[in-house]
């Protein structure tokens, strides 16, 4: 293909009337390709939306498994490396290519900060079993002994059930042999004759507990004096009531973090190309879109993560 | 490389005014400005969100506002913690990807977007508590009656109540069943001695299987 046969510049494609067609029809297909991928992600900001709506206590308490200064610094460094993206399209647009090849670098080097802190997270938490599924420990979170301390009173499905008719019925159904029995294991459950001394605040909605997910007091009930302190330090009140299946927290936590480190890595493909072909001279202020679009993927990469981070670290 | 001039007028789609390439080099404090912006905008989303300064600020507005709790202190974080961050995002749309430089029709597709997630999140969370109903309703019927305490002193007093039954021996089984109420209410009714099939169908396990052993014995 030769300049001279098509009548028109290598960089422009020769089905365009004129670059500047060939730029915005790039663009305006990069922000289509950005509507799937914002409504790609909005299928798990949905699933975040719907889970903490339905169960607020697992949020409220799962967030402070998550440490809100290492999310501040990749949102820091993710901001930075915005920065420079723009300024490398700037840069690019005024035709100042070692600027350009320059500023990708940096941002490159972001991302993999940026990957290097979120790993960092990752194997924490993978250390204490904050994880997905059956995997979860739902053990002392505080520091490293690994007691089975007692968390609460379980009772199986069984005695549950027949508390519940209790609390509905009255006694005056049962027989001699059933109450005993009740009384028995109710017994059992019970460690010591006064237990509402011993334990403050446990009374039959803590003992007697709904079925899963909603049997904690919800964060709106918890009335807490604040003290200050630097780092959001999980309340005594919230570490001696985990609520159950906080794995759904994790489940969205990783399912969100994931997918948009996963868009990190993409991203870093694109850079690292984008600063090849710079460093090669295929770009100049005449051409420059694969930066631009490349920047403004980049840019979303960012703007997901400017919604993480208050969504995940910042629950209140 | 050849700078590409248009030949004629027919390959310029009549939008000279735009100068082409050097248009949309961003200005370069306008990069920083947002920069410094996003950076303030993230500090305060942290700030507010730290109960010690959750607190006060509740504490501030309950002096000298109007009355606010806990709860409405936590809402009012989350919208403000979103406010901020939905900010940020239009900072980066934009200036960092110069949506308010670029054609109008680029801004229609994102925005375009953005409705069609609302639409899906928003239909979704207002569907998604039909579904607790009937959790919610078991939650509001278990209120408790009794504590554990008093419900294994009221399972106590039921059980002396029966032995004294069976001293006696001689009782007809009354028909109305008492009201189920406080534990301490217990002592004071007529003793009681056939169990009354519960209106409600649902047996639980444990106490099937003695339910028809009692009923044939005392037949």
């Amino acid at each position: 293909m030769s300049d001279a046969h098509h009548d028109h510049p290598a960089h422009v494609a020769h089905h365009f009337e004129s670059a500047e067609q060939q730029s915005d029809s790039d663009k305006l297909g990069m922000w289509l390709f950005l509507a799937t991928e914002v409504l790609l992600f909005s299928g798990l900001f949905c699933a975040y939306a719907v889970y903490r709506s339905l169960n607020p206590e697992i949020f409220y308490y799962a967030h402070y498994l998550l440490d809100w200064r290492l999310g501040a610094l990749n949102t820091l460094i993710l901001l930075f490396s915005s920065l420079t993206m723009a300024w490398a399209v700037r840069t690019a647009a005024l035709g100042n290519m070692r600027a350009t090849a320059m500023l990708l670098a940096i941002t490159f080097l972001c991302a993999v900060g940026f990957l290097v802190v979120k790993a960092v997270e990752y194997s924490e938490k993978f250390e204490k079993s904050d994880v997905w599924g059956v995997d979860y420990y739902i053990g002392d979170k505080k520091g490293d002994e690994v007691d089975e301390a007692p968390r609460d009173f379980v009772l199986d499905d069984e005695v549950l059930a027949a508390i519940a008719q209790v609390q509905e019925d009255g006694l005056e159904g049962y027989t001699q042999e059933e109450l005993e029995e009740m009384r028995d294991r109710l017994a059992d459950l019970m460690p010591a004759p006064d237990l509402e001394a011993e334990l403050p605040g446990a009374s039959a909605t803590s003992l007697i507990r709904p079925p899963e997910g909603q049997r904690q007091a919800r964060p709106d009930m918890l009335e807490e004096t604040v003290e200050f302190q630097m780092t959001f330090e999980m309340p005594d009140h919230v570490r001696e009531a985990p609520p159950q299946n906080v794995h759904i927290f994790f489940g969205i936590y990783y399912s969100m973090t994931g997918l948009h480190a996963i868009h990190v890595i993409i991203g870093m493909i694109v850079l690292a190309l984008l600063f090849v072909l710079t460093l090669l001279g295929k770009f100049g202020s005449h051409y420059y879109s694969p930066i631009d679009v490349g920047g403004l993927y980049w840019h979303l990469v960012d703007l997901i993560w400017i919604f993480l981070f208050p969504l995940l670290y910042l629950v209140d | 490389m050849v700078d590409y001039k248009p030949q004629d007028d027919l390959h310029d789609p009549g939008q000279g005014h735009v100068d082409e390439h050097h248009a949309h080099a961003t200005p370069l404090w306008i990069l920083w400005a947002v920069f410094l912006a996003l950076v303030f905008l993230t500090f305060l989303t942290v700030f507010f969100a730290h109960p010690f300064v959750k607190e006060q600020a509740r504490i501030f507005v309950s002096e000298n506002f109007y009355p606010m709790s806990a709860a409405d202190a936590s809402r009012f974080a989350f919208y403000l913690a979103m406010l901020f961050a939905t900010t940020k995002g239009v900072l980066v749309v934009l200036f960092f990807m110069h949506l308010v430089w670029d054609r109008p029709f680029n801004a229609v597709v994102f925005l375009g977007t953005l409705f069609f997630v609302a639409l899906f999140v928003g239909y979704t969370l207002a569907d998604a508590t039909q579904y607790r109903q009937h959790e919610t309703a078991t939650r509001t019927q278990m209120e408790p009656r009794y504590s554990a305490q008093q419900l294994r002193d009221a399972i106590q007093e039921r059980l002396d109540e029966l032995a004294e039954e069976e001293e006696e021996d001689d009782e007809e089984p009354e028909d109305a069943p008492d009201e189920p109420g406080e534990p301490e209410d217990a002592p004071d009714e007529p003793g009681e001695g056939e169990p009354e099939e519960s209106p409600n169908d649902v047996e639980d396990a444990e106490r099937e299987p003695d339910d028809d052993v009692e009923e044939e014995g005392d037949e």
